[in-house]
């Protein structure tokens, strides 16, 4: 049991050794890229935020989780509602196509749809980007909303039906207020798998359009200087607060809707 | 009376509909694309239309190109058993702590994938760099005679991607773990069992499916990996990831690139139909 103990603890180390230093070098008071022992500096901090070009991708970056992850969210909701209601057979299909983007390889998907958006006209737009943090996290709103819409009970849409209340007014009325927080937890969720998403952007971005990730990809490839550094801790930082949110959000549980009364 | 509700109507569909139209155009459309221009003769755009060849699949039916085929599987045979053997242990083990405990050994576990993939290849890059602790360690230990860089091999780029996929491998087996009832261990502690017993008859067989879906969603993410082998595998190893990001961004031989994109997405998919198979149930 102890050499599990120990196991353990040098893995959850180990997965954090690369974040953490990458933060630690971005405080580096010069260019190279070995962590500051003495003398810390925010100088690269300073750099990063004058300078247009990454001003531009933390805009970039900005509008394109809101816009991907309201989208995500508004196609989500209804389709996973639609899932839980449905027959095993219905669920397993859609299922089956919701979950795809998860497991295709990024660099062949990215290829199609660079291919679609060549025809399309949108090559480098942001739209071109949005629809495609949509489409991938979609699969994680609809598995963080999927166990919840189990847990409505029927009998609270027996009543509102009841009451002559149609199917959309159920739903907008009775099923959105009560998720309210997983919605918006979900929402966040996807905010932060678009800020990160690094992959397909890199593919799929161009000058007018490119986020963080994709404007730190060519520096790292070629010139690394602590502002790939500086533009890593920056967005972990971002995405962090996103995360705590999401927590606070979480903890906003509608009373009943944990069955077994086991939630933390 | 509560199947008026809970019926799959055709109304309840309805709902659906949007969704399922974007993922159609998302993700349909752009595979059954990437199908037609490996199909087509080489051009000057991306996709010349009218014209069909086999020519690009020909030209993939040589041995450096099955060798990068297989290169691939190899990393992605790695990485699913790094990454199962690795999360087993670890959500084990965090499941075993006390409830305030195990909140923040899952916060911790799950911090790096709120930092971009970029940031940990080059928080990797760095680790493993001749300057970075790993090699100085190894130097001042006399272990080699100079401070090496380790970070140009494919051990490099397994160890990167590794670290990026155990987030999830640990996530899935922890709550495949508080899915067991916890009676059952004590009954089985109650008949007898010695702490071993209990792991290897009760414990393990109930982690099985959980454990499936690990290696499953090991080997598939290990199949596509690109950054970690692009960053930190190193000139002698090349996955299909890489070669396909080769061929079309830097060569612009868009329908080659299609075409070996087609060859990777039909061994995950083979991959996948041999696991639903071979495990004779459906995979999520």
């Amino acid at each position: 049991m102890k050499i599990v103990s120990i196991f353990a603890v040098c893995v959850v180390g180990f997965l954090l050794l690369p974040v953490v230093l990458t933060i630690w070098i971005s405080f580096s008071p010069d260019s190279f890229l070995t962590p500051p022992r003495g003398e810390w500096s925010i100088k690269w901090y300073r750099e990063f935020f004058s300078d247009p070009r990454w001003q531009n991708g933390v805009a970039n970056s900005l509008t394109t989780a809101i816009a991907s992850a309201t989208l995500a969210v508004v196609l989500g909701v209804p389709l996973s509602y639609s899932m839980s209601r449905g027959t095993p057979r219905y669920r397993r299909t859609i299922t089956t196509l919701v979950f795809l983007p998860m497991v295709l390889p990024p660099v062949a998907f990215g290829l199609g749809l660079l291919g679609l958006y060549a025809i399309l006209g949108l090559v480098g737009s942001s739209l071109s980007l949005i629809l495609t943090h949509g489409a991938i996290s979609l699969p994680v709103v609809c598995l963080l909303l999927g166990n919840h819409f189990g847990e409505i009970p029927p009998e609270l849409e027996l009543a509102a039906a009841g009451l002559g209340a149609s199917r959309g007014q159920i739903l907008r009325r009775v099923i959105i207020p009560i998720l309210r927080p997983t919605i918006l937890a979900s929402f966040l969720a996807a905010m932060v798998i678009s800020w990160n998403e690094s992959l397909l952007t890199i593919l799929l971005a161009g000058p007018q359009s490119e986020t963080l990730p994709a404007i730190v990809w060519p520096q790292l490839r070629f010139a690394a200087s602590p502002l790939v550094a500086v533009a890593s801790a920056v967005s972990i930082a971002l995405a962090v607060v996103g995360v705590s949110s999401i927590r606070r959000l979480g903890r906003v549980r509608v009373g009943g809707s944990d069955p077994h009364g086991n939630s933390r | 009376m509560a199947t008026v509700v809970t019926s799959p109507s055709r109304g309840m569909r309805r709902y659906a509909l949007p969704g399922v139209l974007f993922l159609l155009g998302t993700i349909a459309l752009p595979l059954l694309l990437l199908v037609r221009v490996s199909l087509c003769e080489r051009g000057s755009g991306f996709y010349q239309s009218g014209t069909w060849t086999l020519e690009h699949y020909r030209s993939l039916a040589r041995l450096d190109f099955v060798a990068i085929a297989a290169t691939t599987m190899v990393y992605a045979v790695v990485i699913s058993l790094f990454v199962t053997s690795i999360g087993l242990p670890v959500s084990l083990w965090i499941a075993s702590r006390s409830p305030r405990w195990q909140t923040l050994l899952l916060s911790l576990v799950v911090l790096p994938k709120f930092a971009s993939a970029l940031a940990i290849v080059f928080g990797w890059q760095q680790l493993l760099s001749s300057a970075g602790p790993f090699s100085q360690l190894a130097y001042r230990l006399g272990v080699t005679s100079e401070a090496v860089p380790l970070n140009r091999s494919p051990i490099a780029a397994m160890l990167a991607e590794v670290s990026m996929i155990v987030p999830y491998a640990i996530v899935v087996l922890y709550a495949q773990r508080l899915r067991i009832d916890p009676r059952l261990t004590v009954v089985a502690a109650g008949l007898g069992a010695s702490p071993s017993q209990i792991f290897a008859r009760v414990t393990l067989p109930l982690m099985v499916p959980g454990i499936r879906t690990v290696a499953a969603l090991g080997f598939v993410w290990g199949m596509g990996a690109f950054l970690g082998p692009s960053m930190l595998a190193g000139p002698g190893s090349t996955t299909l990831a890489v070669q396909i990001h080769k061929t079309a961004m830097e060569s612009s031989r868009w329908p080659l690139a299609a075409a070996q994109s087609v060859v990777l997405l039909s061994l995950v998919a083979f991959v996948g139909a041999a696991m639903r198979f071979a495990t004779g149930r459906r995979w999520r």
